[in-house]
């Protein structure tokens, strides 16, 4: 009995639990992520379906008021349109945030709109993945409420939205969208939000998973003036390519590599950059690789060709 | 390390067959790993391989560590890691910046990282039902003592510093070999899957006194890098004493599976 009998009880006790969790992912195509294809995809879904499981609807940790962190970074980013100076220095009373894509009604709303919402605040970590963190008290409005407003169609699986730079933008799905913690964020510390921390508004979503668009957007300054609800059935995986800044796919990695924070060509990076077939450097304004990255007239990198590619498969 | 293992069952009786029909060979060497033993050692090479290379990308975001929950560049490290940044808001001693390659980092780590999870959990389950653990990896009760240790310590001590030749016909680890695994096994492997963990936003969340444990996020990023420290550290020593135990021979222990 012994040897046999503790390797036959061990099998079976796998066994079971192999088919305990088979039966607990089988149709749950929620846990699929989609960025399951590819070299890397077998890690991202065991990775997503894994957390999707363990965490379930639990909440991000609140931290108490004494942890605040005292001097919180802001991480940069780059030159921003002087259309955004304009508005800041109006007070963004003519800013609005746009509501838009497979909803019912479509919004234009203004910070007091925003303001004059159910409001909430929680004092939330902001982990980016490269290692830095820090923590601070948020004040916003539930990205669900919005969402209700305006009135989901059928169908809707993702949230993207985009920032007054035409190629910093991100996508979540529906559940962290509607999680609670997942704030359009117009306060940070008791005051308005400050520019360098993504105002006049930032989606502040420290739930569970949330740090990778969280990241990413606070990456590339977090003002936004656009939500956009999108459903199935479009070229996903296009759209995921930030909501999985890890994975992104690769034509967009190819193309968003070498483009620093500001999203100007570092030197070197045009050949990568063209041969992405993304981002089309014309051949005018091409830096050579010797020359330094000081240019009078930065290359054009085409960010329109992205973010046109990228909205036709949202629209 | 890298002595020979107590070959398998399987093994033992081919060759005490082979003993019997050829008495006039010398005696078998059973350097011979079981294939599980085989497989899940180089999966798990490749494995932290991989790991090591993504995790050092990723760490030249932000060469730096904290203690606690929090930490950024407007906070005190307790240590800075002297490698140039992929981050221009990150202060280095460098006057250049590295590309940003956490897009393929990250998803070859938690890859890389899954195939480590898995292959220990099936390592672990069949050392336990198989007798592994027991036979080759816990020291006989005789030499559960600092003198066992201390005499594995003097043989290689008079090796490396008298040049006197090491036994090359053991076949079992010696007590120390087989602690430094059980410790590698049982000690470093998880504590260092536990505190990357304890980085993920989503367990952060589903489990924070993991977290906690660690001391902070901030905390558990320290001990992250410290333990694979530990760990690259042991396998360096461990190739040296493969080395110096007939390289060849183990290694054909480890692949093929016989000396």
């Amino acid at each position: 009995m012994d040897r046999i009998g503790r390797r036959s009880l061990i099998a079976m006790l796998a066994g079971a639990s192999g088919f305990g969790m088979a039966k607990a992912v089988w149709g749950r195509s929620d846990l699929i992520p989609p960025d399951h294809g590819g070299p890397y995809g077998l890690g991202n879904t065991l990775t997503y379906g894994a957390s999707r499981l363990v965490t379930g609807d639990a909440l991000a940790r609140e931290f108490p008021r004494t942890m605040i962190s005292q001097e919180p970074f802001a991480n940069g980013f780059g030159a921003l349109p002087e259309a955004f100076h304009a508005m800041n220095d109006r007070g963004f009373v003519d800013w609005r945030l746009v509501v838009d894509g497979m909803v019912e009604k479509p919004l234009s709303l203004s910070l007091a709109d925003l303001r004059k919402m159910p409001r909430r605040s929680q004092i939330t970590e902001v982990a980016c993945e490269e290692g830095w963190s820090y923590i601070a008290e948020w004040h916003g409005t539930p990205l669900a409420h919005v969402l209700d407003l305006a009135g989901l169609k059928p169908g809707v699986k993702f949230i993207s939205y985009g920032t007054i730079q035409p190629n910093k933008w991100d996508t979540i799905d529906l559940d962290e969208a509607m999680h609670p913690q997942t704030l359009l964020s117009f306060g940070m510390n008791g005051g308005a939000l400050p520019v360098e921390f993504g105002g006049p508004l930032r989606m502040r979503a420290p739930p569970a998973g949330l740090q990778e668009p969280q990241v990413h957007h606070d990456y590339h300054g977090g003002e936004f003036d656009r939500v956009r609800a999108h459903g199935a059935g479009q070229r996903r995986s296009r759209l995921f390519v930030v909501r999985w800044h890890m994975s992104p796919p690769r034509t967009f990695a190819r193309a968003s590599r070498g483009l620093d924070h500001s999203g100007t060509l570092a030197p070197g990076d045009e050949r990568r950059l063209f041969m992405s077939g993304w981002i089309r450097v014309p051949k005018a304004s091409t830096p050579s690789r010797k020359s330094s990255n000081v240019s009078n007239t930065p290359p054009v990198f085409g960010t329109s060709a992205i973010s046109s590619s990228i909205l036709a498969t949202l629209a | 390390m890298g002595q020979a293992v107590g070959s398998t069952s399987g093994n033992l009786e081919e060759g005490a067959l082979r003993d019997v029909a050829r008495p006039d060979m010398p005696p078998r060497d059973r350097t011979g790993h079981s294939i599980v033993v085989r497989i899940s050692h180089w999966l798990i090479v490749a494995a932290v391989f991989a790991l090591t290379l993504s995790g050092t990308n990723i760490l030249t975001s932000h060469p730096r560590l904290y203690w606690g929950e929090t930490g950024n560049v407007n906070d005190e490290p307790w240590l800075v890691i002297p490698i140039p940044a992929s981050r221009r808001s990150v202060p280095t001693a460098y006057d250049f910046r590295l590309e940003d390659r956490n897009g393929w980092s990250r998803n070859l780590h938690f890859e890389a990282a899954w195939v480590l999870v898995l292959t220990g959990l099936v390592y672990g389950l069949w050392g336990f039902a198989s007798g592994h653990f027991r036979r080759d990896l816990i020291p006989g009760r005789g030499d559960r003592n600092w003198r066992a240790f201390s005499a594995t310590v003097a043989k290689y001590a008079r090796h490396f510093l008298r040049k006197e030749p090491l036994p090359t016909d053991e076949i079992a680890y010696n007590p120390l070999q087989r602690v430094t695994y059980l410790v590698v096994i049982f000690l470093l492997f998880p504590a260092i899957i536990a505190s990357g963990l304890a980085m993920s936003p989503y367990l952060a969340a589903a489990w924070p006194g993991l977290v906690e444990f660690f001391g902070g996020r901030q905390s558990a990023r320290s001990f992250h890098f410290l333990l694979v420290s530990g760990l690259l550290g042991f396998a360096v020593v461990h190739v040296i004493l493969v080395k110096v135990s007939g390289f060849s021979r183990l290694l054909r222990g480890m692949t093929i599976g016989h000396g």
